[in-house]
Order: C-alpha cells, then sequence, then structure tokens
C-alpha cells in the first residue's frame, strides 16, 4: 500500500511539471511563463519617470569604445570613431528594442516561420521559398560582401545583435519568445538581405499579369486597351513634371521593331498561389521638396511620409548615427544598418514607392514530369533545382520541395497542381538581380551634395524608388530610382512567352537615364507612386501606377505656397481634402438629384451636397461617399471583371473616374447579369442605396456612429496579429485612400517626416509606435496620440556626445572588453 | 516547529535557487525537504503549498506593483481573465500545487525507509 502511495504521489508530481512545462495548442508552457523569476513578470516595465538609466557594457570584439545618448523619446544618438563600431552600436540598440521583430521578418522572408510556428505557416513559407527569396537574399550578400564598407557595417551590425542576444537570459528575452516557446537565434548578415528582400517583395512583388491575359482573352484587345491604358486619362500629374526634357541618346529596345514575339493566348485558369497580397489602391506614400525661394527659410525644405501597413512594433526605428565622417539622423528598418529616410548636415532625402513592373511571369513548358528540361529557343535546356527543406514545429517530418530554376527565375506554379488549373509559370524578379542597395543609403547618410546624391543612386537595384532629395546648396531634385529592365511597351503587362527569347529581359536602362529632374521651374518637385513620367519617356517602367489623386492635390498646394515653412508642410501631410470627391461627387449628385429618394436616403444626399469635400475625422459625408464609391466600382465592373475561379482585376481608379465622367453610354454601366438594361443612372442610384444599406447594417441609422473615423476604423495591431492586448488603442483620425493623410483601417503614414535645410538644419518626425517594442514599455506607442492628432516632434539634431540638452535622458557607455 | 522550519527552510531555498535553476526547481525542493523531515501527507502538502506561493505571490506582487502592471495586464486580458488579480490566484494555485504535490510525495517515499511513532507527529 505504501508503495502504491510512494509511486501515485511521485507520479502525479513528475505529470504535473511535465504538463506544465510543454505548451498545449496556443497555450505556452505554464511553468517557466507564470513563474515570476522567468515569465511575463519579467516583461513589465518600470514607468517612464524610471526608465532612463545610465549603463556602462564591455563588449566583445568591439575596437575603440561608443557613447550612445538616449533622448525622452528613446532615440539613440550613437556617437562612434570608426564605422566598425558604430554599426556594432546601432545593432547592439536596435536588437534591444526590436529583437523579436527582426526574427519574425527576417523568418518570414526566408520561410522558416513554420520552424517556430508550426503546420499552420507553411503554405507561407513554401511562397517564400518558391519565390526565390533565399536565392535572391544569397546573390546580394555576395555583391555586398565583395564591398569593403558594406561588408564591414554587415559584420559590426551583425557582431552587435549577437551581443546583445548572447548577454540575454530566458527572463529578460521578449514575451513573444516566450508566449509562442522559442528562443532567439544568433544573427548572421544574411538575415540583413532577407530584410531588403522583403522590402523588395513588399513594394515590388505584384503582378496582375495573369489577371491582365485572363482579361485579354476574355474580352479582346481593343477592349483591354481601352479599359486598361498605360497611362492615365484624366490629369496625370506624372512625378517627373510633364514636358521635362531627356538630356540622353535613348538605347535602342530589343524587339520593339516587330521582332517576333509570342501574342498571348491563355488557357482558362484558376488564380495561383498569390505572390503577395493584391494590388491596394492607396497603398503608398509621398515625399515633396520646395527650393529655397518658396520657403521662409531661405533654403529648401523636404518632406516624407511613407505609407505601409501599420503595425506595432513600428517597421521604423530612429537614430542618428555620429562618426569622424558621417552624422546623420533618420529611420532605419531594424535589420538592415544605416538610415532609409533622413538627413545630415548638408542633405536631406526620402522615397516613395514607383511600383515598377519588375516581377513577369512566364509561361514554361517542360519535357517531361522530372522538369529537367524546358522548351526555349527552339531547344530544350536543362533547370536546375534548389532544395527547399521547411522544417515544421511539432512536427517530425520537414516539408521539402526541389524548387525549380529556368533561365527566367523560379517555377512559382505548376499547371495541374492542387488548386490551380493554369500554366507552368516562371517569376523573373528584381529580387533576384545581385546588387548593393544598402551602399546607396550609406553615401546618402554621408553625402554632402547633389553629386553625392546622384552617385550614391547607381548603386540601387530594388525595389525602385522616388529619391527625393534638397541640399544646402539649395538644389532640390527626385529620381525615379532602380535598376530597370530594358523592355518593350507593355512587356510583362500580360503573361510572357518562356520559350521565345524575345520575351527575355534584354538589359538594363541606364542608371543615369533614369528619369529625373534637378530644380525644375516650379520651384518643387514630389512624388505620390503615380505615373513616373509622361509617355514622352523612351523606355517602359509600367503600365499601371497609384492613382494621382494625392499627387493632384499635393502638386496643388505646393503651386500656391510661398513663404513655406516645416508647418506648412506637418500641414499638408495631414491634408485630408479628396480630389476624388471633387472630381467625382458633383456628378454623381446630379443622378441622384432626379432621383426618387425615401426620408434617410434624402437625409443622406443633403449631407453630401453640403460637404466641404475633406475627409476630416467627425464628418459623416466621406463615410457615406467613400462606402459609395466602392459600391459603385464593384456595381459597374464586377459584373464583367470578377470571376469565382479565374484571377481578374477591375480597371483602375482613375479609369472609372474618366468613364462616369467621360463615358456615360458606356455599355459597362449595365449589368449584364439582369434581364433590364441599366442606364449610368440606374447604377449610380442602386450603388447609392446599397451603400446606404451597408452602412446602415453595420452602424445602424445614420447617426454619430457614422462619423468617418469611426467607419474608417483605424487601428494598429501587434506584428503578430493575433496578441490583442498589444494592439494600439482606436485611432481616431481623418484620412482615406485618396487623401494625402492616406491613412485607411490597418495602412498610413508609417513615418512622418520635414526637414528645413540651412546652416543647421532642423528636422520634426514621428511614426505611430514607439522606439520599443515590448508592449509593456513606456515607449512602445508613446508617438501614437501626437501622430493621431498630426502633429509632430522635433528631431534632436546632435553635434557631440558631449551636448547638453533637457531632452536627453542617459547615457550608455559602450567600452571594448 | 518542525511545520515552521519546514516552511521556512522551503521558502529560503526555493527563493534562491530560482534566480539560477530552472521553474521545477520549486517541485524539487519540497520533495527533498520531506523526505528529509517530514511526518503527515497532509501537512507535507500544505507546507509546501504554503512556502512556494508565499515566493511566487510575493514576487509577483512586487513586479506587479514596480512595474504598474505593463506586462501583467495585458497578459491578463490575453487569457481572458477579468482582472491582474486573477493572475494572482493563478500563480498562488499553480506553484502551490506544483509543490504541494511535491511535499506529499516527498512524505510518501519517505514513508517506505522510516517508520516513526504516531505521537512525534507535528
Amino acid at each position: 500500500m505504501n508503495y502504491v502511495k510512494a509511486l501515485l504521489s511521485v507520479a502525479f508530481a513528475v505529470f504535473l511539471v511535465y504538463a506544465l512545462s510543454r505548451p498545449w495548442g496556443a497555450i505556452p508552457a505554464l511553468g517557466p511563463f507564470i513563474s515570476p523569476y522567468t515569465g511575463f513578470w519579467q516583461n513589465g516595465e518600470v514607468p517612464l519617470s524610471e526608465h532612463f538609466q545610465d549603463h556602462e557594457l564591455d563588449l566583445d570584439s568591439l575596437r575603440e569604445g561608443v557613447t550612445i545618448r538616449f533622448d525622452d523619446v528613446g532615440v539613440p544618438h550613437i556617437f562612434a570613431q570608426n564605422n566598425y563600431d558604430l554599426y556594432y552600436a546601432q545593432g547592439y540598440v536596435t536588437a534591444k528594442d526590436r529583437l523579436w521583430q527582426m526574427d519574425l521578418q527576417t523568418r518570414a522572408a526566408a520561410g522558416r516561420l513554420s520552424e517556430v510556428l508550426g503546420s499552420r505557416t507553411i503554405e507561407m513559407d513554401r511562397r517564400a521559398r518558391r519565390m526565390g527569396m533565399g536565392y535572391g537574399a544569397e546573390v546580394n550578400l555576395k555583391t555586398t560582401m565583395s564591398d569593403p564598407v558594406s561588408r564591414e557595417a554587415l559584420l559590426g551590425y551583425t557582431a552587435g545583435i549577437n551581443a546583445y542576444i548572447d548577454q540575454l537570459s530566458a527572463k529578460n528575452i521578449p514575451i513573444e519568445y516566450k508566449l509562442l516557446g522559442y528562443e532567439p537565434e544568433r544573427w548572421t548578415p544574411i538575415k540583413c538581405m532577407y530584410m531588403l528582400e522583403q522590402m523588395t517583395l513588399t513594394l515590388a512583388g505584384r503582378a496582375d499579369d495573369l489577371a491582365m491575359s485572363n482579361l485579354l482573352k476574355s474580352l479582346g484587345t481593343e477592349t483591354v486597351n481601352d479599359l486598361f491604358p498605360d497611362y492615365p486619362l484624366l490629369n496625370p500629374s506624372p512625378v517627373i513634371p510633364a514636358g521635362t526634357p531627356w538630356n540622353f541618346t535613348p538605347l535602342p529596345i530589343p524587339g520593339a521593331s516587330g521582332e517576333s514575339t509570342t501574342p498571348d493566348s491563355i488557357e482558362t485558369n484558376l488564380a495561383p498561389i498569390p505572390l503577395s497580397e493584391p494590388n491596394v489602391e492607396g497603398l503608398g506614400s509621398n515625399n515633396w521638396a520646395i527650393s529655397a525661394e518658396k520657403s521662409a527659410t531661405g533654403y529648401p525644405i523636404l518632406s516624407n511620409d511613407p505609407h505601409l501597413e501599420l503595425t506595432l512594433p513600428s517597421i521604423w526605428y530612429q537614430v542618428q548615427l555620429h562618426t569622424p565622417n558621417m552624422n546623420v539622423y533618420g529611420v532605419s528598418l531594424p535589420g538592415i544598418p544605416g538610415v532609409v529616410i533622413g538627413f545630415n548636415q548638408n542633405v536631406a532625402w526620402g522615397v516613395t514607392n514607383v511600383d515598377a513592373d519588375v516581377l513577369d511571369l512566364y509561361k514554361i513548358k517542360f519535357r517531361d514530369s522530372s522538369h529537367a528540361e524546358y522548351w526555349y529557343d527552339n531547344t530544350w535546356h536543362k533547370t536546375r533545382t534548389r532544395l527547399e527543406v521547411i522544417a515544421v514545429k511539432g512536427s517530425a517530418d520537414s516539408v521539402r520541395e526541389n524548387v525549380v530554376y529556368t533561365h527566367h527565375g523560379p517555377i512559382v506554379n505548376y499547371e495541374g497542381e492542387k488548386k490551380y488549373t493554369g500554366p507552368t509559370l516562371a517569376a523573373k524578379w528584381i529580387g533576384h538581380e545581385p546588387g548593393n542597395s544598402f551602399r546607396t543609403f550609406y553615401e546618402l547618410n554621408i553625402a554632402r551634395n547633389y553629386d553625392d546624391y546622384r552617385q550614391a543612386l547607381t548603386h540601387y537595384v530594388g525595389p525602385a524608388q522616388n529619391f527625393v532629395f534638397a541640399d544646402n546648396s539649395k538644389n532640390i531634385a527626385i529620381t525615379v530610382n532602380g535598376k530597370f529592365p530594358l523592355k518593350r511597351q507593355d512587356q510583362g503587362k500580360f503573361l510572357l512567352d518562356g520559350s521565345n527569347p524575345a520575351d527575355d529581359w534584354r538589359g538594363w536602362i541606364p542608371m543615369v537615364q533614369n528619369p529625373t529632374v534637378k530644380n525644375p521651374p516650379r520651384g518643387y518637385v514630389s512624388s505620390a507612386n503615380q505615373s513616373s513620367t509622361d509617355p514622352s519617356y523612351p523606355y517602359y517602367i509600367n503600365w499601371r501606377f497609384a492613382p494621382p489623386e494625392r499627387a493632384i492635390r499635393i502638386n496643388e498646394r505646393l503651386e500656391q505656397m510661398t513663404q513655406a515653412t516645416a508647418d506648412s508642410f506637418r500641414v499638408l501631410q495631414n491634408d485630408n481634402f479628396s480630389v476624388l470627391a471633387r472630381t467625382l461627387l458633383p456628378t454623381l449628385l446630379e443622378y441622384l438629384r432626379v432621383a426618387p429618394l425615401g426620408p434617410n436616403q434624402r437625409a443622406a444626399f443633403q449631407t453630401l451636397a453640403d460637404w466641404n469635400m475633406v475627409n476630416s475625422a467627425d464628418a459623416i459625408a466621406p463615410s457615406i461617399f467613400e462606402e459609395w464609391v466602392g459600391t459603385l466600382g464593384s456595381a459597374i465592373w464586377k459584373d464583367e471583371f470578377y470571376s469565382d475561379s479565374l484571377a481578374f482585376r477591375y480597371p483602375t481608379r482613375d479609369r472609372t473616374e474618366y468613364l462616369i465622367l467621360k463615358e456615360p453610354d458606356a455599355r459597362w454601366f449595365d449589368n449584364v447579369k439582369t434581364p433590364t438594361k441599366e442606364t449610368i443612372s440606374d447604377i449610380v442610384q442602386q450603388s447609392f442605396k446599397a451603400a446606404l444599406d451597408t452602412l446602415t447594417a453595420q452602424h445602424g441609422p445614420m447617426s454619430p456612429a457614422w462619423q468617418w473615423a469611426k467607419v474608417k476604423d483605424t487601428e494598429i495591431l501587434h506584428l503578430s496579429r493575433a496578441l490583442k492586448p498589444f494592439n494600439s488603442t482606436p485611432i481616431r483620425n481623418g484620412g482615406g485612400s485618396s487623401v494625402v493623410n492616406a491613412t485607411t483601417h490597418h495602412h498610413g503614414p508609417s513615418w512622418r517626416m520635414v526637414v528645413e535645410l540651412g546652416p543647421a538644419p532642423r528636422a520634426y518626425g514621428l511614426y505611430p509606435g514607439g522606439q520599443s517594442g515590448n508592449p509593456a514599455s513606456p515607449l512602445y506607442m508613446n508617438m501614437i496620440a501626437k501622430w493621431e492628432k498630426g502633429e509632430l516632434n522635433e528631431l534632436l539634431y546632435m553635434k557631440s556626445p558631449e551636448e547638453k540638452n533637457d531632452r536627453l535622458q542617459s547615457t550608455w557607455t559602450l567600452k571594448k572588453k | 516547529m518542525r511545520v515552521l522550519g519546514n516552511y521556512l527552510i522551503i521558502l529560503v531555498a526555493t527563493a534562491l535557487l530560482q534566480f539560477i535553476l530552472p521553474w521545477w526547481i520549486i517541485a524539487v525542493v519540497p520533495f527533498l525537504v520531506c523526505l528529509w523531515r517530514s511526518n503527515h501527507a497532509g501537512i507535507a502538502f500544505g507546507v509546501s503549498m504554503a512556502a512556494v506561493s508565499t515566493v511566487w505571490l510575493a514576487y509577483a506582487i512586487f513586479i506587479h506593483n514596480s512595474t504598474q502592471g505593463s506586462m501583467s495586464n495585458r497578459i491578463a486580458e490575453l487569457f481572458s481573465l477579468p482582472s491582474g488579480a486573477m493572475l494572482m490566484f493563478l500563480v498562488t494555485l499553480l506553484s502551490g500545487v506544483v509543490a504541494g504535490v511535491s511535499g506529499m510525495a516527498g512524505y510518501y517515499v519517505r514513508q517506505l525507509f522510516v517508520k516513526e511513532p504516531l505521537a512525534t507527529r507535528a
């Protein structure tokens, strides 16, 4: 009996310890997680008043000492004697604040999420592997490491991150590791390349070639050319002002002179594995600069607000980097050394996405099911394979796939595979092109003048950006910059023939011939993701860009500006005027005026008629208008441009506007799914009523619950998208996808910066988050309230480590061990 | 006195050892102490439970207060607990049960080797 009791009690104790030492589904191992010694408690942080502490750290492999001063928003101002130490310290403090974010983003890029998250992310990982993210990271690492300056930066940054990781113990790893039940792994230089690949995928990893080919087959060439023009039909407002002369002799374009290309004929096919999120119109960014003549300071002023998915922790991390040869302030991407958007003593620069057509899909014909050879140029060519092994947490078996590479690129979809009935497709993508984009940012960080800026841009491969620039010599400039394939017009608008050499990418647009303008007569430069150039530019960059409304508004405001200050720019960054409403609403309301409307519809009509067309937070009209325009677009296009089984897309927003304003008799207004023949008037009225019904269903009858801020419902989610208590509180601001302040449900200005150039630069900026990635930190989302109100922080630009300023809170001294 | 002694030994030993050893030392210490000196199953359970949950609860309250619940309140919300106070209950319960069961196991194993007269109980 005694033996039984002893055995049972010991067994029960052992079972308890075991059960509490392992995770159960989404519940982390409760023993270590709840223990105050190792668990979540240890991630608690003291309030702001006690937050800042001086530290002395003895660290391996530093060459000399480093001093870091932290200001009141937690920005590190790093003072080092050489580049290695500088990036070492940047790596160390970035890891201190953002380690888990860096881990997650590089894992996503590398297709290694399943290794820590289990089987639910296998498809995401497979997508990353097939997209050749690893291949791209490797070729870029090789190029980057062959440059001594870049090599030193990557090695220093890596060593700094690892120095931070090495001193962590189980109790002070970031909370996300504890919740997800895994541990930080050491950093390697290729992870920096994975971060760049991830940005390239986000900003230049979308292709609607398949949708366009399906439309071509379904509707014919004439209709597709009519509805999917290469240049906006209404007020295009391109980045490089129309009429700017091209001071170069263009290269001949291979295949442009009637060489036999294969007109696309398309089998009916299901949507492929989506390469990334579908094209979201209105996701984009703004930047601009004005000349000294238009400013109150007598020097140029520059602005940039990149719009991305808003997350916590923020995608950006502020930092100042100082050595005897450098003094730059701006935002970095955690995982990449240096500053991506910022300013120094002499220059300021910013970026917006170009969205060039640098991902093309080629139809591939294999000789047999071994995929060892494919048909190209009338002969069989050998493929190469790259074994991809996806480890899966909680499973003994890894997912293994031999990704097949043609000379175009990796195969992303196979004919006959599950959930896909289309042709086998290879992806030709700029992310596979070797380059050293880090070098561009490094040279911008130390640039002194316009020539340095131009030189810096030559290293850049992708994702292509509109690089705006201003300097103390009173130059302003903007360059549509990236490595652009030399393609014939519309090459890659539709699927390409992988067997025809005439469809290959054959060369590159010379960097010096990328669209650029310096000190234009109008006194300002700007971009908002719209068309890069007017049609006079001799090369093809893309057929579709973001709709031009933001650009139109920015240019109108800049045109009128005189005696501008940083505050004029701040106001413009927060401008909520809707050019879309100005363009469409008067016409739409005319159709309603004659319609039989019920009392509620009449009230909504009146609200719109009285509206000042500003998407402000507390207005009700923008809620009605935005819902209506969305419904109207679907009402016009869905019957012919949507299918449950095929990849299709709607015509662009600017083409839709043109249709409504200039082609009211177009056959597209008729809904072919109904026996009656609808006119534009019917569609406008029906969509208006449907939009009101939607709003009523979601928010009740028209009331303050319909205020735009509530309907738009901007929220900033934690990167996990699952840990609700780590999200922001609801954001109540204005905005919209077609206004300058492009804040939507989950996207918006991820960093706002204004720089007044001059003998001593004055700069302002913030992002909707905080420097710390720890949800318990007083610096986790401390900048959101100001961001929501449209205010900016003055950025503390220090000259020396000894500088005195009330905003400086603590000093870290890094010493060589 | 033996009860108080065991309480203090377990309390001090687990409080210190957890700074260097994993969390399950809260099972090992009560087991060993009760293996060494205990003479009633229920008391072994109770003393072990009380000692270890004192340590965890006190440390949890200390951190909760000094960090103003900055993480603990969010974790409570994550686990759909009505308040941070419920976390305190969870901490007490979890550490207490693990320690209590282990202490009791120590007592029962002890019984295999030691025959003590009932009179010396408590």
